[in-house]
């Protein structure tokens, strides 16, 4: 007994000496190893101002931080972010968070050449993402990251593989829905060995579907929805044509009022370049593709499952992004162009220095009928039709002029007013640079309209002089109407990758949309403060 | 050595850095030869518009799509317009934001590096 014990001890001190060897070593590599990570916070102090509308949230103050860490050691990777919402700024969630700070998107991650897999939360996008996307846009407040494992394989090196299965994030916690998707793309030409052809084609498809309980009353409620997808893209030198066609079975849920239809989506997009000059269409239908994780989600931005973003121009203007299109899922059709242009230094046209435009046209309507995404309706919902044309006229100065008309359908895009808008913005801008690093900006725009808040004027001005320092002072005044100004004034320092902001000022309630998403953004009157930093 | 800036369509100052470094590109090619990319982070809603938007503008350098944001969030950077100077595997120079004059530090790093 005592032997067997004696030997069990030093099995055992030989185990402990060994894990103790293995861990000392792993440490010693796991220091080899390479730590990175970022910081962001946005933070807001509310004053009132009954004019346009700020009213005092309960606390007077929004902050909204955010700290990523990533750890990279050969073909392992691991990482977490941490958010907290002390509480989250006004307008962020339709639901303010208050006073919360959790870890979230955690992952651990093994790259190899022809194969990685990821467990945790984590970020994709099948296609287009009109049949499933998962991404981050702190700006507009969306992460609908899949908590679960990606695992990507390409087997040869014509075809690659995606394999995902997971819950949906729903601001701190998890949706209820259980999602699973397959993707898988196909390089024709790599396949028939003709890779160096002049016209390539890719071929896709892929398939996503969610799985929610259901113990309703509902006779024959579809727990399951399926959706599938197919996609061609045909790339040449001077041009390239790719399309896509999802299709997403029964979805009944409260955003799309219990509809049992079918969704579906068509997308096609045709480019043409040559030197100096470029060329892009989209045309895109959609019938029913709000797809949530889950089915009692009221919220659009709150747990998505996928990505229908307005097909517009982001515009840099204060005026006309009072009028801003957002798209509309349960049913549009339309389609926008873009055209660049550029004339030539030298030329006569051109000037000395070249002079470049830029035209873009938008429309969208309604569906003529439900459930048939093939024919367009009589109700105009939005259209956008805009030039803008740069010209330096010496080495220190250049400027741009912008005109554009846009129509907007108040009552189906923002549900409310009956008004349709008809207004027309002219914008101009300028920059002189007088010295190395010392330069002002300034953008002069008018918005007339005779509907709605009627019209607008606007300036802008920045300057920076002092390097790292820049300037910022602006006014959008609502002449036409409500005679409210919603001036800004602020300053931001930026050293390496580190920049610290602070601003004063009114901003107006609408429609905030940033890369195609959009929210409502209540009034606001204050101080802003923004840091960001990466390491 | 390689130059990543990161931009996208929708990015104003972005275009403005880029067009810049476009003018100036040529020479400062001559001066000390580099590897640069312009890294868009345009999204499926603006991706298709890339290509034609830079022939449309004449710019001469690479440009990579990051259709998802995966190097970006792998690189840490939180917005664009963002510049990363890779060297023998490492990060050697990072800016962010961009303002007009900002172009002159960067080559200032590129000559010296």
């Amino acid at each position: 007994m005592r032997k067997k014990g004696y030997t069990l001890a030093i099995i055992f001190f030989n185990v402990i000496l060994s894990a103790n060897q293995i861990f000392g070593q792993s440490l010693n590599q796991l220091i080899k190893g390479n730590f990175s990570g970022s910081y962001e916070n946005y933070s807001q102090y509310y004053l009132k101002d009954d004019k346009i509308g700020a009213l005092l949230p309960l606390d007077r103050i929004g902050s909204n931080g955010f700290l990523k860490l990533d750890y990279n050691y050969g073909k392992f990777s691991a990482g977490a972010q941490f958010e907290s919402y002390l509480p989250s700024i006004l307008g962020y969630f339709p639901i303010p968070v208050e006073n919360q700070s959790k870890i979230v998107n955690k992952y651990f991650k093994y790259t190899d050449e022809k194969f990685s897999v990821q467990v945790g939360d984590f970020y994709e996008q099948f296609g287009s993402g009109l049949i499933f996307r998962a991404f981050e846009n702190r700006q507009i407040g969306i992460n609908n990251a899949v908590e679960g494992f990606n695992i990507h394989v390409n087997p040869t090196d014509y075809l690659r593989m995606k394999v995902i299965y997971g819950r949906t994030r729903q601001v701190f916690e998890y949706a209820k829905a259980v999602n699973r998707g397959f993707d898988a793309e196909l390089d024709v030409n790599q396949l028939l060995g003709r890779k160096n052809d002049p016209i390539n084609f890719t071929i896709g498809g892929s398939y996503f579907g969610k799985y929610q309980d259901y113990t309703g009353p509902v006779d024959k409620f579809p727990s399951t929805v399926h959706s599938f997808a197919g996609r061609v893209d045909i790339n040449a030198n001077d041009f390239s044509l790719s399309s896509e066609y999802v299709e997403k079975a029964s979805d009944p849920n409260l955003l799309n009022n219990q509809s049992f239809d079918k969704g579906k989506a068509f997308q096609v997009n045709g480019s043409l370049t040559k030197n100096n000059f470029g060329a892009t269409a989209t045309f895109r239908s959609v019938y029913n593709m709000n797809a949530t994780s889950d089915r009692n989600q009221e919220f659009t931005s709150i747990a998505p499952l996928n990505y229908v973003p307005a097909l517009t121009k982001q515009h840099d203007y204060l005026t006309s992004n009072i009028y801003v299109y957002g798209a509309q899922q349960k049913g549009e059709v339309g389609f926008q162009a873009d055209v660049y242009y550029n004339i030539k230094a030298g030329s006569k046209l051109g000037g000395k220095y070249g002079t470049k435009i830029s035209a873009n046209y938008s429309m969208f309507n309604s569906l003529k009928e439900s459930g048939n995404i093939t024919a367009i309706g009589k109700k105009k919902y939005f259209s956008d039709a805009n030039i803008e044309i740069k010209k330096k006229f010496t080495k220190q100065m250049e400027m741009t002029l912008g005109l554009q008309q846009i129509f907007y359908n108040s009552a189906v895009i923002q549900a409310v007013s009956n008004e349709t808008v008809l207004a027309n913005v002219v914008a101009l801008g300028g920059l002189y640079k007088w010295k190395s690093k010392k330069s002002v900006r300034v953008k002069l725009e008018h918005l007339s309209s005779h509907t709605d808040s009627k019209s607008w004027a606007s300036g802008l001005a920045e300057f920076s002089f002092s390097s790292p320092y820049a300037f910022f002072v602006s006014d959008l005044y609502n002449y036409g109407k409500t005679k409210n100004h919603y001036y800004n004034f602020g300053a931001s320092v930026t050293k390496k990758s580190t920049r610290f902001s602070l601003s004063f000022g009114k901003q107006r309630a609408g429609l905030f949309c940033v890369g195609g998403i959009c929210r409502f953004v209540p009034a606001s009157y204050g101080f802003t403060a923004g840091l960001t930093t990466s390491f | 050595m390689v130059v990543l800036s990161f931009w996208a369509t929708w990015c104003i100052p972005c275009i403005n850095e880029l067009e810049i470094i476009n003018d100036v590109y040529e020479e400062k090619q001559v001066i000390k030869p580099f590897k640069f990319y312009g890294v868009s982070v345009d999204d499926s809603r603006t991706s298709q518009r890339v290509k034609p938007f830079i022939k449309g503008k004449g710019w001469k350098f690479n440009v990579l799509m990051d259709i998802n944001s995966e190097l970006k969030r792998y690189l840490n950077i939180t917005d664009v317009p963002h510049v990363i100077i890779l060297k023998d595997n490492k990060i050697v120079y990072r800016h962010t934001g961009y303002i007009s004059g900002e172009e002159e530090n960067l080559f200032e790093a590129i000559k010296n590096l």
